[in-house]
């Protein structure tokens, strides 16, 4: 062992009853602080997240693929039986579905997987010190990669089902980032509730399928009757739409709003994680009991 | 993890690293208006330190179904010292310790820790059961703070340390308990830090395993400051250089002499007498009598003073005779020295009914430091049936300066045979 100690400055920690927000310039040091100092960290949980989730298992990282099958299929097969009809897509419809899945679910799990992953390592949190950011990092990181993979799904579909993919297409994995950052951004300011009451956790799920709805995910863009009001007003629609059109190269009517959207969503995130930073000890602390 | 840097600098060897001042933490009992009661800390929290002033005032109101699990907690603790935190079950030293963890943050009063904190309290925590015994101590290595590198680097003496080398790829879950509190806490003591803080991690395990844990923190503790709560009045007395008793939350004694802390620990203590027997004979009375002088209420007895017994009892009239028996129980009321009361020619007295009162030198009490009390039993010459058996009588303590292993302390004259 060969850590020597260095004796002349030793870093000094002060807790107080106070709230940190009262000094904001240390509060805006210890949370990049903090972001520093825990990506090692992060990292290690990451990837012992990813390697446990697939040690158990026979078809591995393949179970990442079937849920967005699923749903697919599901909605192909409804539609083409006539049980539910689906207005022109504008591009095939398996291909449609696909990429309107695959999207919506980055940032479903985006948006829970700060709770999620907060309250797996539940058992640290209230025993060990530890950058409280680093699990919350974790897991972000997980939902990117693994949702990531799943777009290689779009391939084998995009060549099945005949659909032309444009040069745009390079700018697809931002649109899909897009998702992903606006899915944080709303559950960073939902961890701190979400963390005490699991009612939070409970409504997303259940919230989150009327969401889907009243989003074009597996339908075309609605523009009238209350369902297009719906659209209007969602800003998932605008983000998923602008992904959409990525791939196929057009119509890029959602562009700018998409835009306007992702700036809200960097500043909320910014709000949220200072939230987050203030809280935790807090909830934390009942959290323990 | 044999050979530990020395840093014998002088010069800092002796400066503050813990400086508490005043603390105090609330806790409700009630679950729903706990988190209730964290959501609106939180709010307020956000809204800007309403409560810039504790320091200040130091006070708060407590809400409903509040109470302070801790309260006007002070001291300052320099590197090479180590104090030891004493108390029974809810006295609040867990309490204490997260705050200086930083786990939980103060309601009152403040905290002030200069370097690296290491903390050796859930040992294992984190441990992911389907992976390796290596694969955790990375994971379980970067949770306490150390790098990647870092871990490179111990990672063949966290292994030795551990015992386990050859379990070592097999997944955390084939472990048997005890070998996952050894690896635990290999990794969190593979940590060099200033300061420590202890947990009752010594109570699990093996002895040897114990023993190997003991030193561990020894060689830890000539440069750092290490706080250190254990039920273990050994582990307290070996450790120690100070001891913090802690009641309610409360700190009663700060004792720079770890035998007084220890002391004050045991006069907390409290015995359930207990009465039993078919009946026929009565306790009257015990009064015990150190070098000659009658102690009254709560006696303390330094270790290797002359002690006598005053007992007092009666049997009645149905009981044609009796033997009795006093014995010294400990604090977990099981019998350490049993003093069968014999006549003058040496033989087990008898007594007929009546009330007795009986002398008894009990001799030089070479207990152990702790607390005792005494058991009179009372039985049936004839039918061995059990008349009086009370227990937790005239509860003492024996005091001591330094504690061993063992219930029974004679220091004894070595005669030296050859040189």
């Amino acid at each position: 062992m060969s850590l020597s100690k260095n004796t002349q400055e030793l870093p000094v920690i002060v807790y107080t009853p106070d709230s940190s927000l009262a000094e904001p310039k240390r509060l805006f040091r210890e949370m990049t602080d903090e972001l520093k100092n825990s990506r090692e960290l992060a990292f290690a949980l990451f990837s012992r997240d990813m390697k446990a989730q697939v040690r158990q298992s026979i078809l591995g990282y393949a179970w990442l693929f079937f849920p967005p099958i699923a749903t697919t299929l599901v909605w192909f097969f409804l539609n083409q039986s006539g049980v539910v009809k689906v207005a022109d897509t504008g591009m095939p419809y398996p291909a449609f579905v696909m990429i309107g899945t695959l999207l919506w679910q980055a940032f479903l799990e985006s948006l829970t997987k700060p709770i999620t992953s907060l309250n797996a390592s539940k058992g640290m949190l209230v025993k060990l010190n530890f950058p409280r950011i680093a699990p919350v990092l974790a897991g972000i990181g997980q939902t990117t990669v693994t949702s990531a993979i799943r777009l290689l799904l779009l391939v084998p579909v995009f060549i099945f089902a005949g659909v032309e993919a444009s040069w745009t297409i390079i700018f697809f994995p931002l649109a899909y980032l897009s998702m992903v950052l606006l899915g944080i951004a709303f559950g960073s300011f939902l961890t701190p509730i979400g963390l005490l009451y699991t009612d939070i956790a409970r409504s997303i799920g259940l919230l989150g399928q009327f969401a889907m709805y009243a989003t074009p995910v597996v339908y075309p863009l609605a523009t009238a009757g209350f369902l297009g009001w719906l659209n209007r007003f969602n800003p998932m629609t605008y983000l998923i739409e602008t992904g959409r059109a990525t791939l196929v190269g057009g119509p890029f009517d959602a562009l700018p709003i998409a835009l306007i959207i992702c700036t809200f969503a960097f500043v909320l995130l910014l709000i949220g994680w200072t939230i987050f930073h203030i809280t935790v000890p807090r909830i934390i602390e009942r959290m323990g009991m | 993890m044999s050979s530990l840097p020395e840093t014998n600098n002088l010069t800092t060897n002796h400066e503050v690293l813990v400086k508490v001042e005043n603390l105090g933490k609330i806790f409700c009992r009630d679950l729903k208006k706990s988190l209730f009661y964290g959501l609106k800390d939180s709010a307020k929290d956000l809204l800007g330190g309403s409560r810039k002033k504790s320091l200040a005032v130091n006070q708060r109101e407590l809400r409903k179904g509040e109470f302070w699990a801790n309260q006007g907690v002070s001291f300052k603790l320099r590197r090479g010292e180590c104090i030891g935190l004493i108390g029974h079950n809810g006295a609040g030293k867990t309490t204490l310790l997260k705050m200086l963890n930083g786990l939980i943050k103060p309601d009152t009063g403040r905290i002030e820790m200069r370097g690296r904190v290491g903390a050796l309290i859930a040992l294992g925590a984190g441990f992911n059961p389907i992976l390796t015994g290596r694969e955790n101590i990375y994971i379980n290595g970067s949770v306490i703070g150390l790098s990647k590198k870092q871990i490179d680097e111990k990672i063949d003496d966290i292994i030795d340390f551990a015992e386990i080398a050859e379990f070592i790829d097999s997944p955390v879950r084939t472990y048997s308990s005890g070998m996952q509190v050894r690896l635990g806490f290999a990794v969190a003591s593979s940590l060099l830090p200033d300061i420590l803080i202890l947990d009752e991690v010594l109570a699990v395990g093996d002895m040897g395993f114990t023993i190997k844990c003991l030193n561990r923190i020894r060689e830890l503790s000539k440069d750092s400051a290490i706080i250190f709560v254990s039920h273990n009045m050994q582990y307290i007395s070996n450790f120690c250089t100070r001891v913090l008793v802690m009641d309610r939350g409360v700190p009663i004694l700060d004792a720079d002499n770890p035998g007084d802390g220890i002391n004050c620990y045991f006069g907390q203590m409290e015995f359930k007498g207990s009465k039993s027997g078919k009946g026929g004979a009565k306790l009257e009375s015990l009064e015990i009598s150190v070098s000659g002088a009658i102690c009254d209420l709560d006696p303390v007895i330094r270790q290797g003073d002359e002690v006598e017994i005053d007992l007092s009892f009666s049997i009645s009239s149905e009981i044609k005779s009796a033997v009795a028996l006093v014995c010294i129980d400990d604090e977990s009321q099981s019998q350490v020295i049993a003093y069968p009361l014999l006549n003058e020619s040496n033989e087990s007295a008898q007594y007929h009914p009546g009330t007795h009162r009986v002398r008894v030198p009990l001799g030089a009490i070479d207990l152990n430091a702790g607390s005792y009390s005494f058991l009179v039993a009372i039985s049936d010459t004839e039918s061995k049936t059990n008349l009086l058996r009370e227990s937790g009588v005239l509860p003492f303590r024996v005091r001591a300066d330094n504690m061993i292993w063992s219930k029974i302390v004679r220091p004894t004259k070595a005669i030296v045979c050859s040189k």
